[in-house]
């Protein structure tokens, strides 16, 4: 009677399996995510406002989800107008966009405005997330400021920051925010964000440090 | 030259629209995909938009589950208060070439109703800034702005035309062209 032995190669199988078996979870974890577009995200004091958002398209759908307001405020807090978001799925792949024209906002004593903001995020089954955002005509109270484009610029303001071209971006999905207010501890303001796939997680986000800001 | 080209282009489609599929009750065409963008264009002083002011404009049509599918939003700030389109609906979307679409629909002029709308959009690449196009046309009161008016192409923003997926069946009546 002759007993089956595994070799070495059995055992680079049956690691291999195994490695496979315990990256799934994370794999279907990716694909529950989606595409999703929002013109305005406001969190004051804990509370949140969004305009002209899509809600989530779920990844691997074929369709298309689409909001848009022709003008759209926030008392006390922004205005713009010609909202629009959109994302839009297919098997494999999701492309989602939102946009905002002529905004203004005035926050915790700063004022921001812009003549056109756009954030684009895009992800390809099998491919690196990807994004880009458009910041047009930006001024902080009153000052013109000069955008780099480069991923998370940051400029300081009375009491937090705001990050321009904001990108996380990852293997499978990206999350792109064209402008990102934030007043430590008072508000938290994204204008024009757009997301596909499943982007990092922000704790994982390489942001540059902000030193005496929070 | 731009404008008799689309006005000619307009008496075209006009013609096709009531003249076979009308006559013969056959089934008229839409472009099985979508288009989505948001940008704004500037006024070169030959469009209704006056010179140097900006219209900005959000935008996404397609064919989507048997039904038409998008959006319009547009703001003329050469007027005080602004010119503001809304639209309510989409009543066509077909190919005007490879990269061109065209989006019909209703849509409310300062808040009124009784409008109808016609918008083109072409997606000539990355970026689409000073490249993609963006025109529209007011049927009942005559407005128009945009690249087919003289205005040049968007300054700033994109225009995506996505590729078509198993989504993008035409409404009935209609097929793919």
């Amino acid at each position: 009677m002759k007993r089956a032995r595994m070799g070495h190669r059995g055992w680079i199988v049956l690691a291999v399996a195994t490695a496979v078996l315990i990256a799934w979870p994370a794999l279907a974890d990716a694909q529950t995510a989606g595409g999703e577009a929002e013109a305005v995200r406001a969190t004051v004091l804990g509370s949140t406002t969004v305009l002209s958002g899509t809600g989530v398209l779920p990844a691997g759908t074929n369709g298309a989800l689409d909001a848009s307001s022709v003008t759209g405020a926030i008392p006390l807090l922004l205005a713009g107008d010609s909202l629009s978001a959109a994302t839009v799925g297919s098997i494999d792949r999701i492309d989602s966009e939102a946009s905002l024209g002529s905004l203004g906002m005035s926050i915790a004593g700063n004022t921001i405005s812009t003549d056109f903001l756009m954030a684009r995020a895009m992800e390809v089954t099998g491919a690196p997330g990807l994004g880009a955002s458009e910041v047009d005509g930006l001024t902080i109270n009153g000052v013109p400021v000069p955008v780099s484009g480069a991923p998370n610029q940051t400029v300081p303001i009375v009491g937090g920051v705001v990050i321009l071209n904001e990108q996380q971006l990852g293997s499978a999905g990206a999350l792109v925010n064209a402008l990102h207010v934030i007043v430590t501890g008072v508000a938290d303001v994204v204008v024009a964000s757009a997301t596909a796939g499943t982007p990092p997680s922000s704790s994982s986000t390489i942001l540059p440090p902000l030193p005496g800001l929070f | 030259m731009r404008t008799f080209v689309w006005m000619v282009t307009s008496l075209l489609m006009v013609l096709l629209s009531v003249g076979p599929a009308g006559a013969w009750g056959t089934s008229q065409e839409a472009a099985c995909d979508f288009v989505t963008g948001g940008g704004f264009i500037v006024g070169a002083g030959g469009s209704s938009l006056s010179g140097g002011s900006h219209g900005n404009f959000g935008v996404g049509g397609g064919v989507k589950n048997g039904a038409f599918w998008g959006h319009l939003e547009y703001n003329d700030h050469g007027t005080t208060p602004p010119m503001q389109i809304h639209g309510t609906s989409v009543t066509a979307y077909f190919a005007t070439s490879t990269t061109e679409r065209e989006i019909d629909g209703t849509c409310r002029v300062n808040g009124a109703d009784g409008f109808t709308y016609r918008v083109r959009v072409n997606d000539l690449g990355e970026p689409g800034i000073n490249r993609d196009q963006f025109s529209i046309l007011i049927n009942e009161t005559g407005y128009h702005a945009g690249y087919y008016f003289g205005d040049g192409p968007i300054r700033g923003g994109n225009i995506q035309l996505h590729k078509g997926n198993a989504s993008n069946t035409p409404p009935p009546g209609f097929t793919c062209q």
